[in-house]
């Protein structure tokens, strides 16, 4: 009951600061719709690219290009909720080496989840465009397959989002973790964007246990396609374990937390 | 009255890199400690207001910071209504609210109005007791004007006392405030003092106030804890402060010839008003002002006593 | 002339100081590198397009190395100069003896070098290691990384330049990331530009990537005077109208930077 009550408050929370993200996106209406266009066109080019790829080559050890528009799609949607819902944790670094995060630590709610809302991109919503879009054109449109998609594409955003808390909760640690933790965390995103079957033998194993990159390729396209309830155990169970693992992770890094002090008393 | 903040032997130590060069560094990192409070106990009860003051570098921020739970102490304890802060973290959110001089806890591109609207969805606040309470503060601290404008647009002082209106939204019984008067002016600074107090006596909100300017503690507080090298140092009633410490007044004037006289009284001897006069008769003035010893001459006193 | 010069000098070397200090931050840079390279290279061992362009097996991860050098070491100038314009910070330079935009692009040039350093020395042990095969044509090997490292100030100017766009966006980080977008896809960064049809390769060309990126990059296995020279004439093109476009944006931001300090 009480665990029901408190998260009812949290999604009336949350929804405020969504409110008030898109008040703050729409101070100037232009500016926020020519950014979701442009970063559509971005993710399109992008994807254009491999589709020149698939042209010249038909398949890549068995993907096409219907493969890797689903793994596009689950991509894209993954981020975009990271981007839109929880992209403050990126910033977390940032929080802790100046001190910012005192204002967080105070609030009755979790702090992990205050500074994860804290920031959203409004342009972001152009991935939401695109991983929908790469959905409907991947092949694979049933209306299962679509809610299949919407679950695989929750479970990456929870890797996804799991990972990143642990890169930006390094900077409890350490100091000057900023760019460190961003280009790891754009490596698993680089990763995340192949596709999977280029990656065999050992490759695969490092590939999908050192970096969890498999969770955004390879699992949801065979869970989608080949409705595997293999790939979806491993993704649920994965997902969880990591997530838990990531607040694990970030409240001893609170222990360490030195407001802003690291680099000399006050 | 019971203790509605009790402090034992509370310690802090940082660990800093020592230096940051070489490839050795990178891999055997050299280590200094540095205690930034050292063992310090007091108690504070219910409705008091209390100036926690001392040069850069004290130790007074880190205090605060632990009591309102932002950081972990490094041995001692503290408990803030029975609660130990950093372990009831969010239990105890509700209880206190917190200033910062240097942070900022409002949206810097929305309405100031929206910003406190997310504190009160934050606390849990019922739509009617926030109207209510919201509107009561806002007329104490004279911010109507300033509702719908974004924060960035606001001075100083202006954003101080909207600071410090999102912290008492949720009707906290202990307000923790850290410089809250840095960098104001002079008239910024007198208005803020005499807000912060009016709102205390009439709450009966506990105090405790971080500051390096003694005209802070002056007044607004009624007890003084005095920190130095993360030790205390001194802590007593303001009155005992000014009679042993504070007795001295500096008076600089400015004759019409433009020089420039600078004076030292005792109050305990000749009373400011007594001096003043005296100065008034025997120069031609044209501008005069009255200033306490700085911290750093008050705790090398403090030393000398003892 | 001389005074001002090693003024600017000194920010390029204070700059250069201060980015090789920052180890956690390089180190992450080269892990990025690394990944890349891995990838890319099992991805070529896949599908291996050697049929498309002659010669373009194993060279190919020594040119995704050079493209990647010169894109990934772009320090992120376009946020520092924004935060500049936004902040105020830029007005307190208004009376210095310096020129602010000048300070900026020098230091983003320190910075940079650092990476393009640090990043072609680590990126060349390991493209060796990945693929067993020096660079073709090693005399020319140097030539071609001063090439490079002239495009990379040219990507930085580049960067500079949106971060002037400033005085029109509210945000910049959408129009940062499409033209480092753009550039990986015009500029033939990812995969070079031969594998594309011929339709894009013509659109491609009236674009900046296109010499900067592309032209300078592919030296690395069809090196000739004639390219290069292709290369440096094109790249004069794009310089002289970026500061074109800068030294507008310029004048109207100094006009206008009261209204943001204020």
């Amino acid at each position: 009951m009480f665990m029901a009550d408190n998260f009812f408050k949290m999604l009336k929370l949350f929804l405020f600061v969504q409110k008030s993200n898109l008040k703050t996106a729409f101070l100037s209406k232009g500016d926020a719709l020519a950014n979701v266009i442009m970063m559509t066109i971005n993710n399109l080019s992008f994807i254009f690219m491999w589709w020149v790829i698939f042209q010249n080559k038909g398949t890549i050890n068995g993907w096409n290009f219907g493969d890797m528009a689903l793994l596009f799609a689950v991509m894209n949607t993954a981020f975009a909720t990271f981007a839109l819902f929880a992209r403050g944790v990126q910033q977390l670094p940032e929080f802790i080496d100046n001190g910012n995060l005192d204002n967080f630590l105070v609030s009755p709610r979790s702090s992990l989840f205050m500074v994860s809302i804290s920031e959203s991109t409004f342009a972001n919503w152009g991935d939401y465009v695109t991983g929908f879009l790469m959905f409907f054109i991947s092949g694979h449109v049933t209306f299962a397959n679509f809610w299949l998609f919407i679950l695989a594409s929750l479970f990456a955003f929870i890797i996804m989002y799991s990972l990143r808390v642990i890169l930006s909760a390094l900077a409890f640690f350490a100091s000057d973790t900023q760019r460190l933790g961003d280009n790891i965390f754009m490596a698993f995103l680089t990763f995340g964007s192949q596709p999977a079957s280029i990656f065999t033998g050992w490759y695969k194993v490092v590939f999908l246990t050192i970096i969890p990159a498999g969770f955004l390729s390879l699992y949801p396209v065979e869970f989608i396609k080949g409705h595997s309830l293999q790939a979806l155990l491993i993704m649920g169970i994965g997902s969880i374990i990591f997530f838990l693992l990531a607040v694990k992770i970030y409240q001893q890094g609170l222990k360490h937390y030195s407001s802003g002090n690291r680099f000399g008393v006050r | 009255m019971t203790n509605i903040i009790e402090v034992n032997q509370l310690t802090k130590k940082f660990k800093l890199k020592k230096n940051n060069s070489g490839l050795r560094s990178l891999f055997f990192p050299e280590y200094k400690n540095i205690t930034a409070v050292d063992k310090i106990t007091f108690n504070i009860k219910k409705g008091e207001r209390v100036a926690f003051i001392g040069p850069n570098g004290a130790g007074k921020s880190t205090t605060i910071k632990m009591l309102s739970s932002i950081l972990y102490p490094t041995s001692g304890t503290a408990l803030i209504k029975g609660m130990i802060p950093w372990e009831n973290r969010k239990k105890i959110a509700g209880d206190i609210g917190t200033v910062f001089g240097q942070r900022s806890q409002l949206w810097y591109n929305l309405p100031i109005q929206d910003s406190f609207a997310l504190m009160g969805k934050i606390y849990n606040m019922d739509e009617i007791a926030f109207k209510r309470r919201l509107s009561r503060l806002v007329n104490l601290f004279e911010i109507r004007d300033l509702l719908s404008h974004p924060t960035r647009s606001l001075s100083l002082g202006q954003r101080m006392r909207c600071e410090i209106v999102a912290s008492l939204l949720h009707k906290p019984q202990i307000l923790f405030l850290d410089e809250p008067t840095i960098g104001l002016d002079v008239t910024a600074k007198e208005i803020i003092r005499n807000l912060i107090k009016k709102q205390a006596l009439e709450e009966e909100t506990t105090l405790l106030l971080t500051s390096h300017d003694t005209d802070d503690m002056e007044k607004v507080c009624e007890r003084v804890i005095i920190i130095n090298k993360g030790k205390i140092i001194f802590d007593d009633s303001l009155d005992r402060l000014k009679q042993s410490y504070l007795s001295k007044k500096y008076i600089e004037i400015t004759t019409d010839a433009g020089d420039k006289i600078k004076k030292t009284v005792n109050t305990k001897d000749t009373p400011v008003k007594q001096a003043l006069d005296e100065i008034v008769k025997k120069y031609h003035v044209t501008d005069i002002t009255v200033e306490n010893p700085p911290m750093e001459e008050i705790i090398k006193e403090i030393y000398k006593r003892d | 002339m001389i005074k001002s010069l090693s003024k600017y000098w000194a920010l390029f070397s204070i700059s250069f100081k201060q980015a090789w200090s920052r180890k956690a931050n390089l180190s992450g840079l080269l892990f990025f590198l690394f990944i890349l390279l891995f990838i890319y290279n099992r991805l070529w061992e896949v599908i291996g397009i050697q049929d498309n362009v002659s010669g373009l097996n194993a060279t190919f991860i020594w040119y995704l190395l050079l493209a990647e050098m010169i894109i990934l070491s772009s320090p992120k100038m376009e946020r520092t100069l924004f935060d500049d314009i936004q902040s105020g910070t830029m007005a307190y330079y208004v009376n210095k003896p310096i020129s602010f935009f000048i300070m900026r692009y020098c230091e983003g040039i320190g910075n940079m070098s650092v990476s393009f350093l640090l990043m072609g020395a680590f990126g060349s042990i390991t493209t060796f290691a990945l693929t067993g095969t020096p660079p073709f044509e090693w005399k020319y090997f140097p030539l071609i990384l001063l090439m490079c490292w002239i495009s990379s100030c040219i990507n930085v100017l580049f960067y500079t330049g949106i971060g002037l766009c400033a005085l029109w966006l509210n945000s910049i980080r959408t129009l940062a990331m499409a033209f480092e977008r753009l550039a990986f896809i015009f500029g033939g960064a990812i995969f070079p530009l031969s594998i594309y049809p011929e339709w894009f390769v013509d659109i491609a060309k009236w674009t900046p990537f296109y010499s900067i990126y592309y032209l300078t990059i592919k030296l690395v296995y069809d090196f000739s005077w004639n390219n290069l020279a292709e290369a440096a004439v094109l790249n004069t093109f794009w310089v002289g109208l970026i500061l074109l476009f800068i030294t507008y944006a310029y004048s109207k931001l100094k006009k206008k930077v009261n209204v943001y300090g204020g």
